[in-house]
């Protein structure tokens, strides 16, 4: 089995008007772990999806042992022995390990129409012992952790014989033990002659536990090294490309004006510890990998979950700062949050009731002024030319843009003096990005302050007049503009 | 997509919102020309007045049921509650006089429906649950307070009763004055705008600093000051309180009159007016089907049907409302 190995060729896929993945091409091979780095949207995510056959590829080929495999489903993928470890494992929370462990096999251990249960827990010891991990077989899954979970599905891999074995992010959300008896269970599959491709935004894992690297960039392959060979700084290059970016506004000169302090905020275990203060006028952005707890920051400061500790201040129109959270806080920002669909837009109703919600006491004390609702939603139609026949569209059957500029719209008209931006260009067109970025620049230079949040390192670089770096729940470095690079900010962010 | 497309969706999504009031009106206006033909004498004035009245009650219920319906909740309590309060209110107006006996009768509804909404909002309960416990609590009340037997109401109240306006009896007044407020405080104000809001999407209602909790629990204290409301028209017309207030259907009854009148289970849709048509519409098909002859349990098999009718026409339209 010395020549055991998986090669991609010459894979295509595309997303609409986007070419998630071009031409890529690369081999894996047995007793290896092969790393697959990238920064978010490089396309590391949709090969795992294809080789584990959860998308299909337009073009392409997909070699075993050099003889050429279809994968067209995920019964394909577990026919080649190919098995996808997921970022959040995916499990039956009512269920015992073993059941979780067979679930897709359960006709195995059918006998008379009923689950033979004393041989099911028996052949799961077996493979959990495979593993060296000590759970009960008979334990329900809500009763154990994380990283026994994803123990789970390694053990379910394993069942059903898988020999390829896809990690995605596996260590986003373990203890600094679970991840070495993770690393211990990944080199015992290599001594197995195992084929591993390890997803990682962390470079010092790749070097830990790591043969070969493959990098991406923009869905294309831009690096294929020995670890032994590179440095961190060489991936890095790899990952965000040699060109010199221009940083598109200048240096501004901010007020030293406070408009927010959180102190000591924190709630555990993804908030630890937060302190920062935003000023008037100043775009601050906010950068840090998935899972680095920004957006639990953000929910934590206005009380959307409970924090348990901190004191968040707020300036009144006195212009004095006084502590304030949660729902008051909430009325006297503009918060859009990171997923629309999920806390964002009240998708049956029409665009100008979407706009006006947050704020109609301005239209009547009691009976509201529909006319006058319905001239303000105009105004803000027209002024971030949202595509739409009338305010009276409902808001699911307007494009990704236009919802995000309803969004916007919604706080434009209430003027707040700070803007809480969470991931506000996601899932939208170049056209209406472009015209949400100017509408943040406006409101910044009109004295509104703005909180920026993005997984988008172009985004923050070119918005932000101070970026605070997140990891592990809290703020480990300040940069300022001058400063602002794609390299200073993804070398932050993963050292 | 074009600006001709979406235009063409929006018509028809306007079209299916209004659907059900025109759904509601054709089979009212079918039963009707039924009538017409096959019973003449249904169209007296005393018959349609006697249907009208008999539609108070479970109208006003319907009517509070809307609210809560259109939060993305629903209460099975409101005629165990409405029975509740007119039990309490008469025994105590024949103990104490009209003035507590009132005052109970709407207090004690009123710390229901506190309960109601503490319990979804505080407890974190779903609605189903919480109102469910909420009807056994109060029908069991009612009972162990009335030793089952009727409480007769005081001369005031059955006067009250009786008392008509331009020929027209107090209950059906109430009805129409008591649904004109509801429809305004639906339709045209702050919390009836936040209400849809919060029946659509209650997490991005929160994000907008918006009092969701507080909305809720209002939302069930309205439920329930109809079902006093309604225990109050029912013991002035009857002239007593007792347990057959509410019957076993009381509640689907009043459910049922709310979604068919365009009330969503899932929420963030529902009419005042239409809650009006659906009880109507229910209570006329009961009254042609006590015309033919149908017995009780009959009956309560074809407004078994008609429930699983409507409510699958919700999925339907649910789904329909999701994927256009």
């Amino acid at each position: 089995m010395g020549n055991f190995s998986l090669s991609v060729k010459n894979v295509n896929k595309q997303f609409g008007g986007v070419q998630a993945l071009k031409d890529v091409s690369f081999t894996a091979y047995g007793g290896e772990a092969l790393a697959l780095i990238g920064i978010n949207g490089a396309g590391k995510s949709t090969m795992m999806n294809i080789l584990a056959g959860e998308i299909k590829m337009d073009s392409g080929s997909i070699h075993i042992n050099e003889e050429e495999i279809k994968i067209n489903n995920q019964k394909d993928a577990v026919k080649n022995r190919i098995s996808l470890i997921h970022q959040e494992a995916v499990v039956f929370k009512d269920l015992s390990v073993a059941e979780n462990m067979f679930i897709n096999q359960l006709d195995r251990y059918m006998k008379n129409g009923v689950i033979n249960y004393p041989k099911m827990f028996e052949t799961a010891n077996e493979y959990l012992g495979k593993l060296g991990v000590a759970i009960n077989p008979k334990t329900l899954v809500q009763d154990i952790t994380i990283g026994d979970r994803q123990l789970l599905e390694i053990a379910r891999a394993l069942s059903q014989d898988s020999k390829i074995i896809l990690f995605d992010e596996p260590t986003s959300s373990l203890t600094i033990e679970e991840k070495k008896r993770l690393f211990e269970i990944i080199n015992q599959l290599k001594q197995e002659n195992n084929i591993i491709i390890y997803i990682t935004h962390f470079l010092d894992e790749v070097l830990e536990i790591c043969e070969r690297a493959v990098v991406m960039m923009d869905g294309a392959v831009t690096g294929n090294t020995k670890t032994e060979d590179a440095t961190i700084d060489d991936f890095v290059k790899m990952m965000v490309g040699n060109s010199i970016e221009t940083v598109v506004n200048g240096e501004r000169t901010i007020s030293d004006t406070p408009i927010l302090k959180v102190k000591n905020l924190t709630r555990a275990p993804m908030v630890n510890d937060v302190n920062f203060i935003v000023h008037q006028g100043e775009i601050l952005g906010i950068w840090g990998l998935l899972g680095s707890g920004r957006t639990e920051i953000i929910r934590a400061m206005l009380n959307l979950d409970k924090p348990q500790k901190g004191i968040v201040e707020f300036r009144g129109q006195d212009g004095k700062m006084r502590e304030m959270r949660g729902r008051k806080l909430l009325q006297n920002v503009g918060y859009v949050t990171e997923d629309r669909h999920v806390d964002g837009l009240f998708f049956h109703m029409p665009i100008w009731k979407n706009i006006t919600i947050p704020d109609l006491k301005k239209f009547g004390s009691f009976i509201l002024d529909e006319k006058k609702e319905r001239e303000a939603a105009k105004k803000q139609i027209a002024a971030l030319e949202i595509k739409t026949p009338d305010e009276d569209v409902p808001v699911d059957k307007l494009s990704g843009g236009n919802q995000q500029k309803v969004i916007m719209a919604r706080w434009i008209n209430k003027q707040p003096n700070l803007f809480i931006l969470d991931e506000p260009t996601r899932g939208v067109d170049v056209n209406a990005k472009n015209a949400i970025h100017k509408l943040i620049k406006e409101f910044s230079e009109q004295g509104g302050s703005v909180i920026l949040i993005s997984s988008e390192i172009e985004e923050i670089l070119n918005l932000s007049d101070r970026v605070l770096i997140v990891k592990d729940g809290t703020f480990v470095s300040e940069v300022a503009k001058r400063q602002m690079t794609k390299q200073v900010l993804m070398e932050q962010s993963l050292c | 997509m074009s600006i001709l497309a979406i235009q063409s969706k929006k018509i028809k999504n306007q079209l299916q919102t209004n659907k059900f009031i025109v759904i509601v009106a054709i089979v009212l206006g079918l039963v009707a020309a039924i009538l017409a033909v096959t019973m003449p004498t249904f169209y007296t004035s005393a018959n349609i007045q006697s249907l009208l009245t008999q539609c108070s009650a479970i109208a006003l219920m319907a009517y509070g049921q809307t609210f809560v319906m259109v939060s993305g909740g629903v209460d099975l309590g409101t005629p165990s509650v409405m029975c509740l309060s007119a039990v309490v209110g008469t025994l105590v107006m024949r103990s104490y006089g009209v003035f507590f006996g009132i005052l109970a009768m709407f207090s004690l509804p009123l710390l229901c429906g506190l309960i109601n909404g503490l319990a979804v909002t505080r407890f974190k309960m779903i609605p189903f649950v919480a109102t469910l416990v909420m009807m056994m609590l109060s029908s069991g009340a009612a009972t162990q307070l009335s030793h089952s037997v009727s409480t007769p109401a005081p001369e005031v109240i059955v006067a009250i009763g009786k008392t008509t306006f331009i020929g027209i009896p107090v209950a059906i007044w109430i009805m129409l004055v008591v649904g004109v407020i509801l429809h305004i405080l639906l339709k045209k104000t702050a919390f009836g705008r936040v209400l849809f809001a919060i029946g659509t999407n209650s997490d991005a209602v929160t994000s907008c600093g918006i009092p969701t909790n507080r909305h809720l629990v209002l939302a069930y204290l309205l439920s329930s000051l109809m079902s006093a409301l309604a225990a109050f028209v029912l013991i002035a017309r009857l002239g007593a309180s007792s347990l057959s207030l509410a019957s076993d259907s009381a509640s689907l009854d009043v459910i049922c009159s709310a979604i068919l009148g365009g009330a969503s289970i899932y929420g963030g849709a529902g009419s005042i007016l239409g809650a009006f048509l659906g009880t109507l519409a229910l209570q006329t098909l009961q009254n042609v089907m006590n015309l033919f002859g149908v017995d009780y349990f009959e009956m309560i098999i074809v407004k078994g049907v008609l429930i699983l009718f409507i409510t699958y026409f919700d999925t339907i339209r649910t789904w329909l409302r999701g994927k256009a």
